[in-house]
């Protein structure tokens, strides 16, 4: 579904793609991004996108504590999470993340 | 029919049945081997690509020393021949895994954040199962992986429940992954 999303995000003429971020890339603030973004989690890096959130802003998570640029999602639904997910996700090293700005 | 004849008859039988019986031990004895050992590729594959990240001693332990380029090196290499015990040369997943792993190894030196891996496994193998074709095998299973890292004096242990499906083809007598592909399982994802 995530995959179909980003398609189809990439097919309309007002999406554009922001970038790519490898794990040696996703630092914690990352000044590229916007609110409303929405940000594509490739957990094995083969090209298929497994997951998606949106950009909120920058602050605290206030689960992990890191502190950087944040994003909300669902399916594990969470607030303010640090975009990168790195407290949260067993394959943090093969994780590639894509940023899609619909707008 | 005389006794004799029926006697004849029914060692006859006998023996069609105990030669049945003694194949089908010896196909499923042959499968046991081969389940077994794909199993072991799959979980050598996962285990080595959760724990490659974590930098030897002293590295992993302080995020405050920059990591030597020999040493970045070194690492490098050993991710490279560790895959390749697992995965295919012909195999397009063990040229990502590669490139992947040795960024993650990268990222401890080059990002400005206070990071770094404390290493990582597979807790759990569930629900294996495996279709032969020949020197070809699909195989699925559900593993629960686990990462530990370092982060600004924090340390999390991300875990989660990943249903699998790998394709592996036999080389030289050795198993050897050429395609896989993994979702976390409903409510595991990060």
């Amino acid at each position: 579904m995530a995959d179909n999303f980003y398609r189809y995000l990439m097919n309309n003429p007002a999406g554009s793609k922001v970038g790519v971020w490898s794990p040696s890339q996703q630092s914690n603030t990352n000044s590229s991004l916007r609110a409303g973004d929405v940000v594509f989690y490739d957990w094995n890096n083969d090209g298929i996108m497994d997951h998606a959130g949106i950009i909120v802003g920058s602050g605290t998570d206030p689960d992990s504590k890191y502190v950087g640029t944040l994003q909300d999602q669902h399916t594990t639904n969470r607030y303010h999470a640090i975009w990168h997910l790195k407290p949260y996700n067993p394959n943090w090293a093969t994780t590639i993340i894509t940023v899609v700005r619909p707008f | 029919m005389k006794l004799k004849q029926k006697l004849f008859l029914l060692l006859i039988n006998f023996f069609v049945f105990l030669i049945a019986i003694v194949n089908i031990g010896f196909i499923n004895k042959d499968e046991a081997r081969e389940i077994s050992q794909i199993r072991n590729i799959i979980l050598g594959a996962i285990e080595s690509t959760q724990s490659l990240p974590q930098l030897p001693e002293p590295y992993n332990l302080k995020s405050n020393i920059t990591v030597p380029e020999n040493i970045i090196s070194k690492h490098r290499e050993k991710i490279i021949s560790t895959l390749k015990n697992y995965y295919s040369d012909k195999s397009p997943v063990l040229k990502r895994k590669t490139e992947s792993l040795i960024l993650a190894v990268e990222s401890q030196n080059n990002l400005n954040d206070d990071f770094r891996s404390l290493g990582g496994g597979v807790e759990k193998i569930e629900n294996l199962n495996v279709d032969f074709n020949g020197n070809e095998a699909v195989a699925e299973a559900d593993l629960t992986v686990w990462a530990k890292i370092y982060e600004n004096g924090k340390i999390y242990t991300p875990r989660g429940k990943e249903h699998y499906v790998f394709t592996l083809t036999k080389e030289n007598g050795i198993w050897k992954i050429v395609d896989e592909q993994f979702n976390f399982l409903p409510g595991e994802g990060p």
